[in-house]
């Protein structure tokens, strides 16, 4: 039992490494904790229903971009729009579900016209994915470099959010048709949304956003490492060069993973939205870029293209929650979390580059003492 | 064992030693006491007093324990602050919503779970037990009554702020133009900058150059005085302008007894701080209702303002610094 188990961690040995780190935080956050009274497991806060739950909704919201953003690292590409999408697109979905009078008094901001949430939503996902695809093109088939391509539309996307909404914030709500169920949907429970909301129990306890992830994660799985496509995408970010040699068309390949990208994007800019309960364009996701491109850093992909993994991905996201749950549930001091942040990073990548091979070693002495 | 290997262990040494690091300067629970917490919008100076206020407060009491946390500005990051707190099982809150209407839902939700109060911006249909804040328009008045002491003949005056929907910048100038109806005073515009210090001294720049007549100036934000004065100074006008400021920045307080600034109106936040705190302890520990706290009906208790004129400025700097430096971190 145990063989087949390392034999796995062996090969995964960056994503076990890191699952290692994760498991750190997540007892020392547990121990960290615990009081008299409490309901959580072992009397730990952080093993509470209520805080496992924000942890799990917010890992499900920065975990679907990220997995977007691994991919394009994956084909040694990068993404520095996300979080400026995300304000393009809250604001543009804030406006389609909210009567034109009630906007911001911009012309474009009046012109859209109204529509009803599922529509919305609809549209939001298709104009995130055709910005995603439009990077796709001017990476994959005019050969621009990605970091220009997606700085371009960190600044774009972001000045334009804040034009369009006179840079005023825009409000969940100001609309006025009903988004009880959009709410239950983008910030409820499993429970909300299958039972009724505001009772207590396992299905309550687990964040639609999180099941979300789930989905993403086992589609993105069976694309990447499942399918040849996935193939392609890891070949494409190995050696474009020589991938191109086989007769592979790697301008459509990693076209397709910057269209994953923008889609993920938009998936999650919708429940983020609701999640704060209005846009701020000059600070709503700001940053997210750069947490997606730590996760997949820390989940073990390689900026040089054509390493990584789903699982990776959202093992890294895990990491960047729970730090920052960390923080605020030990009480350090709110100025310290991107310190902490940046410091368990650095260690990780550090172990992660020096003692990868030493980890792979002390495996291969187990399985053969086993 | 392997060289690798000993890398691998010595590269774990750092998080061992840094998390033993911070669990020494994490603030550990003492059992029996209430917890309580002060949530601001964002890190600024403003805040730092209503800190050494909150600390006060929490020194006079043995049975509280009170958390103060900063906010980035955004409402995400206040969600995930108060989130936590609330699973640290603290009773009650004070919090500085950055965007009190697209709030509402969370507000709401916290306000089930503990009691809450909201200090310096307000979400008045919010479930929110009171506010606790300044009165803009009164302040906004102030500052008008300062303007009729500087330009007893009258003239033409600018207004500058940050974000001009923002309710303390519409409050303020309503205010403003309040105090000045019926007199000489002319109030042209309020010129927006969107919190931009580049585009505020331009706004200044460019009032000084269409409107060479001017003879106020009232910045509504902390920082647009001081910018108002560089624009002026730059111009060779200090003799002709007048300005007027709002709130303590050390550099308006600075101009003001050097006579290049009017006079500013300063909030309270010590008083935020350390009023919100005993509010909150009266409610939680001592069952009290708003009304026991003199709350007016309006659900809205107002701090009064304090006007600074010259000879008063470097003082008041000096009381700005006893608070910063009366915080323990």
């Amino acid at each position: 039992m145990a063989n087949p188990l390392l034999r796995y961690a062996g090969r995964h040995r960056r994503e076990t490494g890191m699952l290692g780190l994760l498991f750190i935080l997540v007892v020392i956050t547990s121990l960290g904790t615990i009081e008299e009274g409490i309901d959580g497991l072992f009397g730990s806060k952080f093993l509470t229903p209520d805080n496992l739950k924000n942890v799990a909704r917010t890992i499900g919201i920065y975990g679907i971009f990220s997995i977007g953003v691994g991919i394009v690292i994956i084909t040694a590409g990068i993404d520095l729009s996300v979080g400026s999408l995300m304000a393009l697109l809250g604001v543009f979905f804030l406006f389609l579900v909210t009567p034109p009078g009630m906007r911001p008094d911009s012309a474009i901001a009046r012109g859209i016209p109204e529509v009803s949430w599922p529509m919305a939503v609809l549209w939001v996902l298709l104009l995130g994915t055709l910005l995603g695809l439009l990077h796709g093109i001017l990476v994959g088939k005019l050969k621009l470099q990605p970091f220009v391509v997606t700085l371009c539309g960190l600044l774009s996307y972001r000045g334009l959010a804040r034009f369009y909404a006179n840079d005023t914030t825009v409000n969940v709500g100001d609309a006025s048709q009903d988004l009880s169920f959009a709410r239950k949907l983008g910030d409820g429970t499993l429970g909300d949304v299958l039972i009724s909301d505001g009772q207590k129990g396992i299905l309550h306890s687990i964040p639609m956003t999180f099941v979300y992830l789930i989905i993403f994660a086992v589609i993105t799985t069976i694309i990447l490492h499942r399918s040849v496509l996935g193939r392609y995408i890891f070949a494409a970010g190995r050696n474009e060069l020589a991938t191109k040699y086989s007769g592979i068309n790697t301008g459509l390949v990693i076209a397709i993973a910057y269209l994953i990208a923008g889609f993920c994007t938009a998936f999650s800019a919708i429940p983020f939205c609701i999640y704060t309960g209005s846009v701020q364009p000059t600070s709503h996701g700001a940053f997210f870029e750069l947490y997606a491109i730590a996760a997949a850093v820390l989940g073990g992909c390689s900026l040089r293209g054509g390493e990584g993994s789903i699982p990776g991905i959202l093992i890294g996201t895990a990491i960047l929650i729970v730090l920052r749950n960390m923080v605020n549930l030990l009480g350090y001091p709110t100025p310290l979390s991107d310190a902490i942040t940046g410091g368990v990073i650095f260690v990780g990548v550090i172990i992660d580059q020096h003692g990868a091979t030493g980890l792979k070693k002390l495996f291969k002495r187990k399985v053969k003492a086993g | 064992m392997s060289k690798k290997l000993c890398l691998t262990l010595l590269g774990l040494i750092p998080i061992i030693v840094l998390t033993s690091l911070l669990n020494s300067c994490g603030k550990k629970s003492s059992s029996g006491k209430v917890r309580l917490a002060f949530v601001t919008n964002a890190s600024a100076d403003f805040w730092a007093y209503a800190q050494a206020g909150v600390q006060k407060a929490e020194s006079e009491f043995d049975d509280i324990e009170v958390e103060f946390k900063v906010g980035d500005g955004t409402p995400a990051k206040q969600r995930e602050l108060v989130e936590a707190l609330l699973v640290r099982g603290v009773k009650g809150i004070a919090i500085s919503p950055t965007n009190p209407s697209g709030q509402k839902e969370m507000l709401n939700e916290w306000a089930e779970k503990a009691s809450l109060i909201t200090v310096d911006s307000d979400a008045v249909d919010s479930d929110r037990k009171f506010y606790l804040g300044t009165d803009n328009v009164a302040a906004g008045k102030k500052a008008g009554e300062l303007l009729k002491e500087a330009l007893p003949d009258g003239g033409k005056v600018m207004a500058f702020v940050g974000l001009g929907d923002q309710a303390n910048a519409v409050e303020r100038y309503q205010g403003l133009r309040e105090a000045v109806e019926g007199t000489e005073i002319e109030i042209l515009d309020l010129r927006t900058d969107e919190v931009d210090f580049g585009k505020a001294r331009r706004n200044a720049e460019d009032t000084l150059t269409k409107h060479p007549d001017i003879a106020g100036m009232v910045g509504l934000w902390s920082y647009n005085a001081p910018l108002i004065l560089e624009a002026v100074k730059d111009k060779g006008v200090l003799d002709k302008v007048k300005i007027i400021g709002f709130d303590e920045d050390p550099r308006t307080l600075k101009a003001i007894d050097a006579g290049e600034i009017h006079g500013t109106v300063v909030q309270k936040p010590y008083e935020f701080g350390y009023q919100a705190v005993v509010a909150l302890r009266a409610m939680v520990v001592g069952g009290q209702t708003p009304k026991d706290l003199e709350v007016p009906d309006t659900n809205q208790k107002f701090i009064e303002t304090l006007t600074i004129r010259k000879g008063e400025g470097l003082n008041y700097l000096k009381k700005c610094d006893a608070w910063k430096q009366s915080i323990s971190k």
